[in-house]
């Protein structure tokens, strides 16, 4: 019948797509492998930065799969850890930017008039710079390190949710059903918050599972070029960075593996995303009920 | 006489959008066009029309969802549009909406339950338990067992949605509800069950209903008076029984001719009304109704006929009638 | 002389709750240059059998048993490409939202002028002439304005009608018109009906007029077929089926209807709802929420009757009659 979106429903028609099911899978499994790097390492203490001078540059074998740097740390280890923070970067990235764009974007599209005005122009004036270089910009005049990076990505992504909610605000503002709460007397402040806010949820939350893998890329960009994660910790970033001088002369496995896992992971939050949005979106479900 | 229960005094409605960024004239849209008319306690008024001729404007200017551009809207003997915002909300509690499909018109995400006891909630103190009860009760009211307060709309069938819409509205006892639509999008044998009830509700607490539709069949058993609007005005306004037997404007006319109904056998003059309503934008000049209309005379195309009265109670805008009547 | 009939038709859908038994065994024949309309309330399976009629279903539907005859050949055992040359050549088909159903990109010209080029007229000049024809034939008032406009410039009713010139630009012998009037007003309505009993007096064109309405099927059909949950309860034509409605069902609904002098009464209402397509249903499926249900009514199919030539009702309360 009518188009509804429905979690069980969503979820049923989730665990019917491969690509997304493997790809759940695969985050998962990185993200169990992040919480439980230290039970799942011998050499924890490298992946925490501590050099073991006598290990150093090994090519990848059995005790060290994926070699080790220049400071003797077994690379599984320090990708291990750097996933803790490459994962809750975008993860957390776009939780802030969902956090602060979110209810602009509603009371912005609920209220219109001059509010709407107002968070819109300072939106446009955000979106008006290159996303990556405003980050830089912004990372940079906060000082290296890894919380401001994530504020300073936070800032230049809420924009886009800000937007986002607005325009499913704005459409969900002309239902039959936020009027006919409005003609009870229901108080604008509760309609929001339980008319409006609930069902904008879907598509924010598609958009977020998306964003998450562009997110981990751009903190990886700030990373590589030293402006997020520091010495001795390691992100998947800055271990590209660290890596990328001994491409060259052969040490190859010192960027490739956290070129791979930003890679595979990136592209996971993408399949994710993108299966959750034809899961939740029943006309591209293309099945009747 | 005693004061009716709602008052409409040259109710107009003008949209105005800009039709374009830099231009400073902008399109005028009149929706409503100076309405009057009154709707007695306990009785229900039928508004009959066609799309575009100002029904659900009507529906939201009473509510004050929409803010009118002129007139006066009297209910209880207060001007609505008088009120301030608090006690406008307040007095929404006497007056309610039901609209057309209940499936848009109830929030997916909520329950039989909550959806009933949202009114409630708004303008009560009541406890859990409490509000669990009148909700029983309600549902039981409308037909339907305790079990729907679980129940969310997609689960439910046009009908028992419908019920659920209904139920709320009656939550907080009102005096007053508009129908906008209410059966329109219920199959025929669900429809009758919604009409049914809907009477027996008006009489057990003696509602007053506006009951708007385009379903000409459905309004002359439920209303006890008819008005009939044509672009943004009301162009005859009569009983129920009258408008039936005696449609005098030839809008009206032509409306009955053009409803099927369901006997091959009935031979009848079909007036089949050329062209389509205009647009309210840019209405035509004098009568409304003159491109269309089979009877038009000169003075139609310059000044729109003023309401007479024809007979006691039947009011008719159309120079038709203007002698002799 | 029948042109096209329908003969025990079966179709299901899979969804993610199971299998939904769309029809169940639709039977009808349509003669030529008559009105046939398929009535019933929302699920009973009308603009389904429509849809299977031309092979419009979707993905997930299948058609399961039966057949569709149209003068020599089963429309449902032909290949993509026969089945192409029969749509909208033969048979053509007019939605209830002529706005999605028209190309927004394209004027209305160019959209009758494609189709007339698929049928041989290849010249612009000769095409544009036709076009012109068509939409004055149709009762469009000014063609030469409207064949430059795009479909949103028209109305609703307008829109339908440059719908309707459409299909008959192919010379169809068939119009499927699926609920072609829900979308509009009372008297856009009437306008659009006229047009199609016009069609089908001065063209002979058949029409299967699928509609909710029974209003609408007493004033423009000469036959009328009663569907319930995917089956034939009742047809026959309309003069004998609406003055002596036979089936519980057909009965229920038609008093069911609020008209003049019901006022003051209570309307008749069939109890219950309309069953899942999701049940497996054994016997009559009216049968649950029939005032004259007999146990035997749960077990089994009713088969039809015949109340004098023109009319077929599917219910066991007639049998005894087949017995004098």
């Amino acid at each position: 019948m009518r188009a509804r979106v429905e979690v069980g429903s969503t979820l049923w028609y989730l665990l019917r797509d491969r690509v997304a099911l493997f790809s759940l899978a695969f985050l998962i499994l990185v993200a169990l492998a992040a919480v439980f790097a230290p039970l799942l390492t011998p050499y924890a203490a490298q992946g925490m930065g501590d050099p073991d001078l006598a290990a150093k540059f090994r090519s990848p074998s059995i005790e060290h799969p994926f070699g080790t740097d220049g400071l003797g740390r077994d690379q599984v280890a320090r990708l291990m850890f750097g996933a803790r923070r490459s994962l809750s970067m975008g993860v957390f990235v776009v939780v802030a930017a969902i956090a602060i764009g979110a209810p602009l974007g509603t009371i912005a599209g609920y209220l219109g008039g001059w509010v709407d005005e107002v968070l819109m122009r300072i939106t446009d004036i955000f979106l008006a710079f290159p996303p990556l270089l405003l980050a830089i910009a912004i990372a940079a005049a906060l000082g290296a390190s890894y919380i401001n990076a994530l504020a300073a990505i936070a800032a230049t992504w809420w924009p886009w949710y800000a937007r986002l909610a607005r325009s499913q605000t704005l459409s969900l503002r002309e239902r039959a059903y936020i009027e006919a709460a409005r003609s009870i007397g229901v108080r604008d402040r509760v309609i929001i918050m339980r008319h409006i806010f609930p069902n904008i949820m879907t598509p924010i939350v598609v958009q977020g599972t998306l964003d998450v893998g562009t997110a981990i890329l751009v903190a990886a960009g700030l990373s590589f070029i030293g402006l997020g994660t520091q010495a001795p910790y390691a992100d998947w970033g800055v271990m590209i960075s660290d890596g990328r001088l001994f491409f060259l002369s052969g040490r190859w496995w010192l960027s490739t593996f956290p070129g791979l896992a930003i890679f595979f992971t990136a592209m996971a939050f993408n399949f994710l995303g993108d299966g959750v949005r034809v899961a939740a979106d029943p006309r591209l479900r293309r099945i009747q009920s | 006489m005693t004061e009716p229960l709602l008052r409409v005094q040259g109710l107009s409605m003008t949209f105005s959008r800009k039709s374009g960024f830099f231009s400073r004239v902008g399109e005028e849209l009149r929706a409503l066009n100076d309405l009057s008319f009154t709707i007695n306690a306990g009785e229900t008024l039928g508004i009959v029309g066609e799309s575009g001729c100002g029904k659900s404007t009507l529906a939201r200017c009473l509510l004050r969802l929409l803010t009118p551009t002129a007139g006066q809207i009297y209910f209880a003997g207060q001007d609505l549009l008088a009120l301030p915002d608090e006690t406008m909300r307040r007095m929404r509690q006497r007056m309610q909406i039901v609209l057309q499909n209940p499936f848009s018109s109830l929030s997916p995400r909520l329950n039989g339950f909550q959806l009933i006891a949202e009114p409630l909630r708004t303008h009560t103190t009541m406890s859990r338990k409490e509000m669990m009860d009148e909700v029983a009760a309600l549902l039981a009211e409308v037909g339907l067992p305790s079990e729907f307060m679980s129940r969310h709309p997609h689960q439910l069938s046009g009908g028992q949605a419908q019920r659920i819409a209904l139920a709320r509205a009656l939550a907080l006892n009102p005096d007053f509800v508009i129908l906008d639509e209410p059966t329109s999008a219920l199959d025929v044998s669900v429809q009758a069950q919604i009409i049914n009830l809907l009477i027996r509700l008006q009489k057990q607490r003696a509602l007053t209903y506006l009951f708007i539709t385009h379903d000409l069949g459905v309004i002359q058993h439920i209303g006890d008076r008819i008005a009939v609007m044509y672009l943004g005005k009301i162009v005859e306004e009569t009983s129920s029984e009258r408008i039936f037997a005696n449609p005098q404007h030839p809008y009206t006319q032509a409306l009955l001719s053009s409803t099927p109904l369901p006997d091959p056998s009935r031979s009848r003059q079909r007036i089949i009304l050329p062209g389509t309503v205009p647009s309210a934008v840019d209405p035509p000049s004098g009568c409304s109704f003159h491109p269309r209309c089979a009877h038009v005379m000169d003075q139609c195309r310059t000044l729109y006929p003023a309401a007479r009265q024809t007979s006691v109670g039947h009011h008719v805008s159309c120079h038709l009638y203007e002698n002799g009547a | 002389m029948t042109l096209l009939a329908v003969e025990n038709l079966h179709v299901q859908f899979s969804t993610p709750f199971g299998a939904v038994y769309a029809l169940r065994g639709i039977d009808f024949e349509l003669s030529k240059g008559e009105i046939l309309g398929l009535v019933g309330e929302t699920g009973c399976g009308k603009s389904v059998t429509g849809r299977s009629i031309i092979g419009l279903l979707d993905e997930n539907a299948e058609v399961t048993q039966g057949r569709v005859r149209f003068e020599n050949a089963d429309l449902l055992q032909l290949s993509e490409a026969d089945l192409r040359e029969i749509r909208g050549n033969r048979i053509a088909m007019i939605f209830q939202d002529p706005a999605v159903a028209l190309n927004p990109l394209f004027t209305i010209g160019q959209q009758i002028g494609d189709v007339l080029r698929a049928h041989g007229a290849d010249l612009r000049s000769e095409q544009r002439e036709r076009a012109l024809q068509l939409l004055n034939d149709v009762g469009l008032p000014d063609p030469a304005q409207l064949v430059d406009v795009y479909p949103h410039q028209l109305s609703g009713g307008q829109q339908q009608r440059a719908m309707i010139a459409m299909c008959l630009a192919a010379e169809p012998d068939v119009i499927i018109a699926d609920e072609p009037t829900t979308a509009l007003d009372v008297t856009i309505q009437a306008q659009i009906l006229d047009l199609l009993r016009m069609l089908q007096r001065d063209r002979e064109i058949s029409v299967i007029l699928i509609t909710h309405d029974l209003g609408i099927v007493a004033e423009t059909c000469q036959q009328v077929v009663v569907l319930y949950a995917g089956r034939v309860v009742e047809k026959g034509s309309v003069e004998t089926l609406f003055a002596q409605p036979q089936h519980p069902y057909t009965r229920g609904l038609l008093s069911a209807l609020p008209r003049a002098g019901s006022r003051g009464r209570e309307l008749n209402v069939i109890s219950g709802t309309v069953p899942s397509g999701l049940e497996r249903i054994k016997g009559c499926a009216f049968a649950p929420r029939c005032g004259f249900a007999m146990p035997r009514c749960h077990e089994q199919q009713p088969a039809f009757s015949a109340f004098g030539p023109k009319q077929q009702s599917a219910c066991f309360l007639h049998e005894p009659l087949n017995h004098d």
